[in-house]
Parts: C-alpha cells; sequence; structure tokens
C-alpha cells in the first residue's frame, strides 16, 4: 500500500499540496484527477523521492522509500527519461543490468503489444512511440506498483487506445496503478478509486464505480461539479 | 557491499562510455599536436641551421654558437604541447559540470532514470567522480606515451651535432608543467591528485546545492566553496596570522594541509550524500 500521510510541498512561496493524505492499494487502479498546477506530478515525484517533501510522510508497505524499493515500485512519466542517443534494445540492457526485478520475457511481450522495433533509436521515436517505450520500461518490471503520469498526453487516438489495453491486459493485473491523467473518460471503466485534488488539497476520494452505481455520475460529471463550482 | 561495487562498476562503465567520444577526443587532439611539434619543430630548426651555414659558408661550431643546441625542452615547451595540457584540463574541468547538468538539460530528462535506479545515489556521484579521474589519467597516460614516442622521432631529425645531451626525464622536468602532471616523487604525484580530488568533490558538491536548491543553492555553493578555500588556505597565512611568532615547518605545513583537505573532503562528501538522498530534485 502506498501511504501519503499529510504531505505538505511549497515551490518557493507557492503552496502546491497542502497535508495530502490518502492510500493506494495493491491490486487497484487509483487515479489522481485534477486541473492543471494541482500537485498531481509532485505527488508521483515525492512518493518516487524526486521531490522532497516540507512535510509529512510517504510510506511504501509501510517503508520509507530507499534505493532497493525501487525494485517494487516503478514510475512513469509523461516525459522521454532514456538517452536519446540509446536504441530500445540498449534502454531495455540498460534495465536488465541494474533491475533485479526486470522481466526479459514480459518486456518481449510487451515490444510486440506495441509492435515497437528495437532496433529503432529513442531519438528517432514519435512521442507515441516514445511513451510506448516509457511504458515498456516500467511495465517489463516485476514490481508491486506502478506510478503513470499523463500516459496518453500529446499522443493519437490509435496509440491511445494501445495504451488503454494495457489496463485491462495482465500487464498490470495485481499491481497497485496510481496514475494521473487529463484524459479521464478514457479509462474511467477501470478506475477503482479517484482521488480528486482542488488547489493542493484532497477534494474528495471515491470509488469510480460506487459513485456511477449510486449516484449516476461519472468521474468528469463530479469533476465539472468541483471545477465550475 | 559486494552488490554496491557490482552497482558502482556498472555505473563507472556506462559514464565512461557516455564520455569516451569526448576523451577520445581529447587524446587525438593531443597526440596530434605533439605529433607535429615532434616533426616540424626540429625540421624548421634544421632548416634554419642548414640555410645559415650555406648562405653564409659557416661551420657547424659557428651554427652551434649561433643558434645554440637543440634539446628535447626546446619540444616540451613548446605551445603544440602544453597548449593540449590547458585544453585537456579545461576540457575535463567543463565535462565535470557537463556530466551533471546534462542529466537535466539534456534532450531527454535522463536524471529521472538515473535517480530511480535501485542503487545507493552516491554510487551515482561516485561514477562521476572516477570517469572523470580516469579522463585525467588516460590524459596523464597519453602524454607520457607521446613524449616517449617524441623524444627518438626529435633526435632523429636533429643532427647530433646540434642536439643538447638532455635525457627525456631531464627535459620533461625542465618544464614546470609537466613537473606537476608527472611527478617523480610518488607523494608529490599523491598530492597534487589528492587536491584534484578534493576540488572535484568541492565542485560536485556546489553542482548538487544548486540542483537541490535552485537560486539559493548557488548562494550556498559560492559561500561554502569560500569558506573551504579559506580553510585550505588557512595553514598557509598562520605565520602571518600570528606575525611570525610561530613559524611552521615545512613538514607541519604540509600535515596541516593534509588534514585540512581530508576535513574539506569528507564533509563535502557528508553534504553531498545528504542532498543527493534527500533534496536533488527532478
Amino acid at each position: 500500500m502506498i501511504e501519503l500521510k499529510d504531505v505538505h510541498k511549497s515551490f518557493g512561496k507557492k503552496v502546491v499540496l497542502k497535508g495530502v493524505s490518502f492510500t493506494a492499494k495493491k491490486g487497484e487502479i487509483t487515479c489522481l484527477v485534477g486541473v492543471n498546477g494541482v500537485g498531481k506530478t509532485t505527488i508521483l515525484n515525492a512518493i518516487m523521492n524526486l521531490t522532497p517533501i516540507n512535510a509529512g510522510e510517504i510510506l511504501i508497505d509501510g517503508e520509507k522509500i530507499h534505493p532497493a524499493l525501487y525494485n517494487q515500485i516503478t514510475f512513469i512519466p509523461d516525459l522521454a527519461v532514456m538517452l536519446p542517443q540509446m536504441s530500445i534494445r540498449d534502454a531495455m540492457e540498460f534495465m536488465k543490468d541494474f533491475y533485479h526485478s526486470w522481466n526479459s520475457k514480459r518486456a518481449d511481450e510487451i515490444v510486440h503489444f506495441f509492435r515497437l522495433n528495437i532496433e529503432d533509436r529513442i531519438a528517432d521515436l514519435s512521442k507515441g512511440n516514445q511513451a510506448k517505450v516509457n511504458l515498456l520500461m516500467g511495465l517489463a518490471l516485476d514490481v508491486d506498483y506502478i506510478l503513470m503520469d499523463e500516459p496518453f498526453s500529446g499522443i493519437d487516438i490509435f496509440t491511445r487506445e494501445q495504451i488503454t489495453d494495457v489496463f485491462t491486459s495482465q500487464l498490470v493485473a495485481d499491481r497497485g496503478v496510481l496514475i494521473t491523467t487529463h484524459e479521464v473518460h478514457d479509462i474511467e471503466h477501470l478506475i477503482d478509486q479517484v482521488v480528486l485534488l482542488d488547489e493542493g488539497e484532497i477534494y474528495t476520494i471515491f470509488n469510480a464505480e460506487e459513485m456511477r452505481e449510486t449516484q449516476g455520475k461519472s468521474v468528469v460529471d463530479v469533476m465539472r461539479e468541483v471545477y465550475n463550482k | 557491499m559486494k552488490d554496491t561495487l557490482k552497482d558502482l562498476l556498472k555505473l563507472i562503465n556506462f559514464e565512461l562510455n557516455r564520455m569516451s567520444k569526448f576523451l577520445y577526443g581529447l587524446i587525438a587532439f593531443t597526440l596530434i599536436s605533439n605529433l607535429i611539434a615532434y616533426i616540424l619543430l626540429p625540421v624548421r630548426f634544421m632548416y634554419q641551421v642548414n640555410e645559415y651555414m650555406q648562405i653564409n659558408s659557416k661551420t657547424i661550431e659557428q651554427a652551434v654558437n649561433m643558434f645554440g643546441r637543440y634539446s628535447f625542452f626546446d619540444i616540451t615547451n613548446s605551445l603544440f604541447l602544453i597548449g593540449p595540457i590547458f585544453v585537456g584540463i579545461t576540457g575535463l574541468f567543463f565535462y565535470s559540470i557537463f556530466t551533471w547538468y546534462h542529466e537535466w538539460f539534456g534532450k531527454n530528462t535522463f536524471a529521472y532514470r538515473l535517480l530511480l535506479l535501485p542503487v545507493a545515489r552516491m554510487n551515482i556521484f561516485f561514477s562521476k567522480l572516477i570517469t572523470v579521474f580516469i579522463g585525467i589519467f588516460a590524459l596523464i597516460a597519453t602524454q607520457m606515451i607521446s613524449l616517449a614516442i617524441g623524444f627518438p622521432i626529435v633526435s632523429m631529425i636533429v643532427d647530433s651535432n646540434f642536439l643538447a645531451n638532455i635525457n627525456l626525464m631531464e627535459a620533461i622536468h625542465m618544464n614546470l608543467t609537466y613537473h606537476y602532471i608527472l611527478p617523480l616523487n610518488f607523494w608529490m604525484f599523491l598530492a597534487i591528485n589528492g587536491i584534484g580530488l578534493i576540488l572535484l568533490i568541492l565542485l560536485f558538491t556546489f553542482i548538487l546545492m544548486e540542483r537541490s536548491f535552485g537560486i539559493k543553492g548557488i548562494i550556498m555553493g559560492v559561500v561554502y566553496a569560500g569558506f573551504a578555500l579559506l580553510v585550505i588556505l588557512f595553514p598557509l597565512f598562520i605565520p602571518n596570522i600570528l606575525q611570525n611568532y610561530y613559524i611552521l615547518y615545512h613538514s607541519e605545513t604540509i600535515l596541516l594541509e593534509v588534514l585540512v583537505f581530508t576535513i574539506v573532503g569528507i564533509v563535502s562528501l557528508v553534504t553531498s550524500r545528504y542532498l543527493i538522498n534527500h533534496k536533488i530534485t527532478v
């Protein structure tokens, strides 16, 4: 379980997170939603110790993050993070060299699934294929938790469909997924828990399916109510 | 421990591959520049001597009196040899800065991947440090090999009548730059490289402060580096501060310098460890 307890974060005078607390469980898809600048990416960066928090606590299965835990939790950011001169094959070799949790068989499956050519250089890939490579680097690890930051950002509808398929495949089965996205309608039917952020605070946390069944509202409907108020 | 060492070696290998083109460029530049010096300078000397003797009908002795004897020192003292050394030092200094910043400001933000590796983050620090040092030693080795090749070439080109009786080591150590780059004394070698190592650690600490706190980090880095340099220089000014009431022996000054350099090195490493583990921001 990923636990955030009363997390505060400021960038200079700008307060981004004001006492954010929630949990993301293994085997569930938790979606962080909110308008731009609300602190979604900051939360993911803070969980991965890529940005220090000012106060509060973040625990992964009861432990504070440390390097060995990067074999159990992975982060798929919304920008290319492998060296541009690397080929996809080089990038896979790099990951295999450093991560005990790298699963070569699964990596090959994902390459096939996304129809990637492993000889292609990262620098020459389209934005969509770069997003797929990011997913490849994250999903081929045998980890308990996957953090994804805007996986659908700036990519075409067909690639988006392919990426959406990932969520219904075995690739994320039994894992805890924490995702931020503006394209929430693409994966709405797959989300378990929604954490809605507003002005650096948690506005509400709800179960997407329950919300649909009891109040007949989609996640986007709830977002409209909050942000149009 | 074994895994940590293995991770460090993998990272060093990775960093070396990234630096290789730049390093090969510096090595090639050094070798080409040196080779030009080994051939061009003695040939030009012999041409001037022969021309002087032919036009003025002078003897060898008269030519020697006019031009003096040619030695390998004339080569080691030339811009063709000193130039690449300073280009190498400057190049590696800028590479030391570049090795951090290209992780953030390159085409892709590789800092994400690097900081998310399941290895102790100080391994990243040490791999960059060791890689720069391997670069330094590679350039020193290039100079040594080049000089060993150059000496017989020059001896072959210059007529023995005009060749000064100076051996390779003498020619090298008559030059102050080589005296420091290729010291004959092991302790001198250790001291020079030790100073280089501490200064490099200090530079890395400065960079990590900037990467952690932005503009505030630059101010912190300037204050920290200034204070560290003050501490380092302090033993040299003790006699002046004490108005020559107590004059330090040479050995005492060296001992004090070793002590302060060690302290600055340890404090910088501890600070860097804290910053890279807890404060660095992508």
